[in-house]
């Protein structure tokens, strides 16, 4: 009878350590270790009820198959996490893949534009060099393509593709310095 | 037997207190509020709010439920549909809870022959539980990209 309250006091320890499952993550248990004690408690009372004629022996035993399974179990369950944790990790990797490839695509388009439009730039270099013959040819040229440069982020073709912001220089709003708009949440 | 029953008893009733301190869920908190925008229902984004709010958004910077609920929520509600949110990060406790990431929402034309748009940016909600015990917003801060024409 004596046997049957250690039983029960195990079940017991076992149900709270079954309560906490909070406070067991905070302490960075390995599911192997939970599992093994779990295994080992529940094996124990197990065997313990099972083996009638000499219940020390029965607890241990089911002790030492109960800790093994739990721990079997424990080990496929955190497999298990971290074949999870890796399939997200390649998961951001990629959509960073992604993102990088559409910065990339996006900057060589940007450059790509920049190197279309100084091809007006010579010509107005070479009108305004032309009537002024003694002026070094290097000075206009910064110039013209500041001024190239400056059109081309005016230019409506580029800004199409965003909103306008019909509060710009409104300074209650979010966004009054950005010519398109900003806000939307 | 009857002590059984008493450890049996006292062991459901620890299970029980333990559970009851469970954390908030605050990726449902956020799924609520997020609904409450996209269902068109202002009163209830603003029920969500504490009375001691603060949004910042930009050069703004609203203080108190009053001028949130106007300036942010029934200002911006009939401007968009379909807001999406993709968690960067999260975290809560006994006390506070936060969701923070990326955002992307459509943006209604404000006129007939005005453009539709596509508005991404990134934003924190930052929760509190008040006296009560309910779980209200206490901090939102929002960052908006450039909104795109959506073709």
């Amino acid at each position: 009878m004596k046997k049957g309250n250690y039983i029960f006091s195990l079940v017991l320890m076992g149900s709270i350590i079954l309560s906490t499952p909070g406070e067991a993550q905070d302490r960075k248990i390995s599911p192997q270790a939970k599992g093994a004690v779990i295994g080992a408690a529940t094996g124990a009372a197990a065997g313990a009820v099972i083996h009638k004629r000499n219940r020390v022996v029965g607890g241990v035993v089911g002790g030492v198959v109960g800790g093994g399974a739990g721990y079997a179990i424990g080990k496929h369950i955190d497999n298990k996490n971290k074949a999870e944790e890796a399939e997200q990790a390649a998961e951001i990797e990629r959509i960073a893949a992604a993102n990088r490839a559409a910065e990339e695509a996006r900057a060589a388009r940007t450059v790509a534009s920049a190197g279309t439009t100084p091809a007006s730039r010579p010509v107005a270099a070479s009108k305004k060099a032309a009537p002024v013959k003694q002026a070094p040819a290097a000075i206009p040229t910064p110039a013209a393509m500041a001024y190239a440069n400056y059109s081309e982020v005016q230019d409506p073709i580029m800004t199409i593709a965003f909103l306008p912001n019909h509060s710009y220089g409104d300074v209650s709003t979010a966004y009054p310095t950005s010519e398109v708009r900003r806000k939307s949440w | 037997m009857k002590r059984y029953l008493y450890l049996l008893f006292f062991a459901a009733i620890l299970t029980s207190c333990a559970q009851q301190e469970e954390k908030v869920n605050v990726q449902g908190l956020n799924q609520e509020f997020i609904g409450a925008w996209n269902s068109n229902d202002p009163d209830k984004v603003i029920s969500y709010l504490a009375e001691d709010v603060q949004f910042l958004q930009g050069e703004t910077h609203f203080r108190g439920k009053s001028e949130v609920a106007n300036k942010w929520v029934k200002d911006t509600y009939t401007t968009i549909g379909d807001l999406k949110t993709n968690v960067v990060s999260s975290g809560a406790d006994g006390g506070i809870a936060y969701e923070a990431g990326t955002f992307s929402v459509d943006v209604l034309p404000s006129g007939p022959d005005q453009l539709r748009g596509i508005g991404e940016g990134n934003f924190i909600l930052l929760w509190k539980k008040s006296a009560d015990g309910d779980w209200k917003l206490s901090y939102a801060q929002l960052e908006g990209l450039p909104v795109q024409v959506k073709n």
